[in-house]
């Protein structure tokens, strides 16, 4: 049942992402909504379908922002390293199973795992995109807004959620 | 054969990115818009129409503006016409005999249904397509000047290559001048391209309107494109390099045109000889 909730909220992530964020950028960057639904898949879910769902949800994006492979890409990679940057932060034993949440494995855990997966995803993304133009201080500001704006929403988006 | 099934049980997770990520530099390999499966961009049927009902949604705001601007550009286009006819008409009374007035170009409307201006390569969805006879290599401008150039079709919707896209070149030249260079985005603002190849004779000065060429075809000669702002410094020592504002804004483009040429096809031909 997990499972269907998570598919459902990606789902409604994604088209909110192209219809509606991908038309608000400051100075280039944009926030990527869908990457706080992809950290909230739950963590025992096999790995290989994380992947998968990851490549998928950024394949659809792509199509929308005629981007071919770049979302996909990145999507695939973030969904790959998500376990084990989550076990940067809190070990296979506290936490084995289900949705990770600020209540569980807590506020500060789960701030700082969600940090990384922003980062990891952004870098990878507008690093991707400036094969095709580079310059180097827009790439920078669009990093540093995109990942300010992703991380400053999806934890507002979790903490009135938990409220 | 029992340690492989290990391995590969082992290692699904990565077995599966490697696949899908070795699927998506493929992808990503396809950078050619021309070249791409129509599937893969904006301008195929479902994305087309949801784009489509998503800009009537968002076409009632900046309504005054635009009606605004419209009128405006009337307004000139209206003094020109005025100006032309009379011209013609002098020319006639000089000559006696009438004037071939029609052009090898025509104008068709389209509404812009999705844009971007953020990304590095930038593109925007029309809501006409091959049933409307829009054509790949056709030349986009709104009323201000132009916006990109057609890269694919569908039915109903077509992609444009926007001018904020490094992959598009387009030929272009200073007003007062016959020679002529190309002008390229250079992905840093959605205000500026640049404007290179113009040989060093040329005398510009700040403010001077740069206009199509006519070479490509896909735009008429003379068409605006934006005004020179200063020279960069470039280590090119036979070549001009120029930073060009635009006259399109492209953070609020709602209405286009289409423009078809009826000797494109002819001079494809030509070309590909």
């Amino acid at each position: 049942m997990t499972y269907v909730f998570s598919f459902l909220w990606l789902i409604v992530a994604v088209v909110v992402q192209v219809l509606v964020f991908n038309h608000l950028s400051i100075w280039g960057g944009v926030a990527m909504v869908y990457v706080y639904t992809l950290a909230k898949l739950p963590v025992e879910m096999n790995r290989s379908l994380q992947v998968f769902v990851g490549f998928l949800t950024g394949l659809v994006i792509d199509i929308f922002c005629n981007t071919p492979g770049m979302h996909a890409f990145t999507g695939a990679t973030t969904m790959w390293l998500r376990e084990p940057l989550l076990r940067l932060f809190v070990d296979s034993e506290d936490f084995k199973a289900g949705v990770p949440g600020i209540y569980r494995p807590g506020f500060s855990v789960f701030a700082r795992y969600l940090l990384a997966l922003i980062i990891l995803h952004v870098v990878v993304l507008y690093g991707l995109e400036s094969f095709s133009l580079f310059q180097p201080t827009v790439l920078l500001l669009k990093i540093f807004v995109s990942l300010i704006l992703t991380f400053v929403i999806s934890l507002s988006l979790e903490v009135l959620q938990r409220n | 054969m029992y340690s492989l099934f290990r391995f590969l049980q082992r290692n699904s997770a990565f077995l599966t990115w490697l696949v899908l990520a070795a699927a998506s530099v493929i992808l990503l390999s396809q950078g050619n818009p021309y070249h791409r499966s129509l599937w893969m961009g904006s301008a195929n049927q479902v994305v087309g129409s949801l784009y489509e009902s998503m800009s009537m949604f968002r076409g009632y705001f900046g309504l005054r503006e635009t009606n605004e601007e419209l009128l405006r550009s009337m307004g000139v286009l209206e003094s020109e016409n005025q100006r032309l006819r009379s011209m013609i008409a002098q020319y006639e009374d000089q000559r006696l005999q009438p004037v071939d007035t029609s052009s090898q170009y025509h104008f068709s409307i389209a509404h812009v249904v999705g844009n971007s201006i953020a990304q590095a390569e930038n593109y925007i969805t029309l809501d006409r397509g091959r049933l409307d006879s829009v054509k790949v290599n056709l030349g986009v401008a709104d009323h201000n000047g132009v916006v990109g150039i057609v890269a694919a079709v569908s039915d109903h919707y077509a992609l444009v290559i926007s001018l904020l896209n490094p992959k598009l070149r387009i030929s272009v030249k200073l007003k007062d001048y016959e020679s002529f260079g190309s002008l390229v985005w250079d992905g840093k603002s959605c205000e500026y391209a640049t404007l290179a190849d113009l040989p060093r004779s040329v005398q510009y000065a700040p403010g001077d309107t740069v206009v199509t060429s006519g070479y490509s075809g896909s735009f008429p000669k003379g068409l605006p494109v934006g005004t020179v702002t200063e020279a960069l410094d470039r280590d090119d020592d036979n070549f001009l390099v120029l930073r060009v504002k635009l006259f399109t804004d492209f953070n609020r483009l709602g209405n286009v045109y289409v423009i078809h040429n009826d000797k494109q096809e002819e001079l494809n031909k030509l070309e590909n000889q």
